[in-house]
């Protein structure tokens, strides 16, 4: 057996086992987020990472008065609303796309129809508020009662969301034929 | 809100969305995470902003590279069949090391491949290990595949085979030569099907190899509070065992005895779902508490006392035990 010199490993790196096993854990969930959000992989995978760096920053401020899950993706969530706020957003498009903000990108939409299905890319084209909640309220299974806690919404907002992207979503469908049986 | 028809196709929506993120780089931008952290990665970015989406040239083209390599090896572009093919196609992506192992059985073997990935944009270069066997009509099967981050030295891979477990272990590892680091994975085999058991990336200084079915792991200790400035310190021991359960519901160990320096760490890793209790006889070796948040995470111990000292392994129903003998050395 090996000769080294050991060390005692209490608290050995605690920090980063524990962002490690985060990340493994809700890694994909805060990416899917982000995409919700921002509609764009790459963009989804940056936010990731400044996501999971601000949770390690901060792991020793974090109070267990709510889940590391909520508590992550509300990190998430702030970072897309900056992100898709932020001057450095819209200067890193070109003039004639600034118009377009907020409006589905063509190419997401392709790849999103292609690589994911028609229905979610109905759900992607969704006004960006409803489309989160209704993105992670069907595809995620989070409740209206997580979903609050991680927009700082109340309950009843978040229901109104989603009815009324249900509603925005069923019309969009009906126009293209799903409920024609 | 009832609108059954809707609900079915939000039900479809939601199948559609786990296809789609299929593809996504959780695991990527995981290492990249843990890279700058490890390196003392300092925040330069303004808060409220992104940073310059440092990567939007390097690791994609990675990842279409990596995709477009697994592509060739599961001979999807059409190929023609065998290994000549296979070779045909991965010669493109010059394998620079290729090693062949016995997994099961039967008489076909399992080859694995270290492809390097490169990132353009001058970003360092990965390896992409690729396990692969010929199937029965001549392709070349991908079996696994993992993507080892910013290094180029492939490292002989190990087999572990514990006693009585029909499953066979895989330890696959890379290392940096320029920053000393190692990546390495642990993966189940059984029947061409793989379950990763063990994933670590930037090992500081790292060395690994098999000793006896145990794993031991050496990597330079991070103090904790010095992680920002990437101090490193001394060096840290691990030895990772592996255990299974066999049919009749017995733990299954590679070794009974194993004989450890004072000071390192003993995980025991379990390759299943069952859950054991442990506990330490004599006190010479001392449990770390677990990790709620880590269910899966091994069961840690520190060598803490020289001495004989024996861990007692039993099912929570306390009908199983099996007993591990350890000796603490100085």
């Amino acid at each position: 057996m090996p000769e080294a010199k050991c060390i005692p490993i209490k608290d050995y790196n605690e920090n980063i086992e524990l962002l490690d096993y985060l990340m493994r854990r809700f890694g994909d969930k805060v990416l899917r987020l982000a995409y919700y959000y921002l509609r764009n992989r790459q963009d989804a995978e940056d936010i990731m990472q400044e996501a999971f760096i601000r949770v390690y920053e901060n792991l020793d401020k974090f109070r267990q008065d709510s889940s590391y899950y909520t508590w992550i993706y509300k990190i998430t969530q702030n970072l897309c609303k900056n992100y898709a706020a932020s001057a450095y957003h819209r200067r890193s498009l070109p003039s004639t796309e600034i118009g377009r903000l907020g409006r589905p990108d063509e190419e997401a939409a392709l790849f999103e129809a292609v690589e994911g299905g028609e229905i979610f890319k109905a759900v992607m084209d969704l006004p960006p508020k409803y489309r989160t909640v209704v993105a992670l309220y069907y595809f995620e299974n989070i409740t209206t009662g997580e979903i609050a806690k991680i927009l700082g919404n109340a309950e009843s907002a978040v229901r109104q969301r989603l009815a009324r992207g249900r509603k925005i979503l069923k019309d969009q469908l009906s126009q293209e034929g799903w409920f024609d049986d | 809100m009832i609108d059954k028809k809707l609900d079915d196709l939000l039900n479809k929506g939601k199948k559609e969305s786990d296809h789609f993120f299929i593809r996504s780089n959780a695991d990527s931008v995981r290492n990249i995470v843990l890279r700058k952290l490890s390196s003392g990665w300092k925040k330069n970015l303004k808060r409220g902003g992104i940073p310059p989406l440092l990567r939007k040239a390097g690791l994609p083209a990675a990842c279409i590279a990596a995709a477009l390599l697994l592509l060739f090896c599961s001979g999807i572009f059409g190929v023609p069949s065998g290994a000549a093919s296979l070779a045909q196609n991965t010669a493109a992506a010059q394998s620079i090391n290729e090693q062949t192992i016995s997994l099961d059985s039967k008489e076909s073997a399992v080859h694995v491949n270290f492809f390097p990935v490169s990132a353009s944009g001058g970003g360092e270069s990965d390896l992409m290990s690729v396990l692969w066997k010929m199937d029965a009509a001549g392709q070349a099967q991908t079996l696994y595949s993992c993507l080892l981050n910013d290094s180029d030295l492939p490292y002989p891979v190990s087999i572990i085979e514990i006693p009585g477990m029909p499953e066979k272990l895989v330890l696959i590892a890379s290392g940096s030569s320029e920053h000393g680091f190692i990546n390495y994975r642990l993966v189940k085999y059984l029947d061409e099907d793989i379950t990763t058991l063990l994933s670590q990336d930037y090992v500081p200084l790292g060395k690994i190899n098999v000793q006896n079915g145990v794993i031991v792991e050496k990597r330079q200790a991070v103090a904790r509070q010095s992680l920002s400035e990437s101090r490193l310190s001394n060096t840290q021991v691990s030895y990772i065992v592996p255990y299974g359960v066999s049919i009749e519901g017995s733990i299954l160990l590679p070794v009974q005895n194993l004989h450890i320096p004072v000071g390192c760490s003993l995980q025991l890793l379990g390759c299943g779902s069952d859950q054991f209790a442990f506990s330490s006889q004599n006190g010479n070796i001392k449990q770390l508490e677990q990790n709620i948040t880590m269910p899966d995470a091994p069961v840690s111990f520190i060598a803490s006392h020289t001495g004989d000292d024996a861990i007692l392994m039993t099912d929570h129903s306390g009908t199983g035990e099996h007993i591990l003998t350890v000796h603490v050395e100085g």
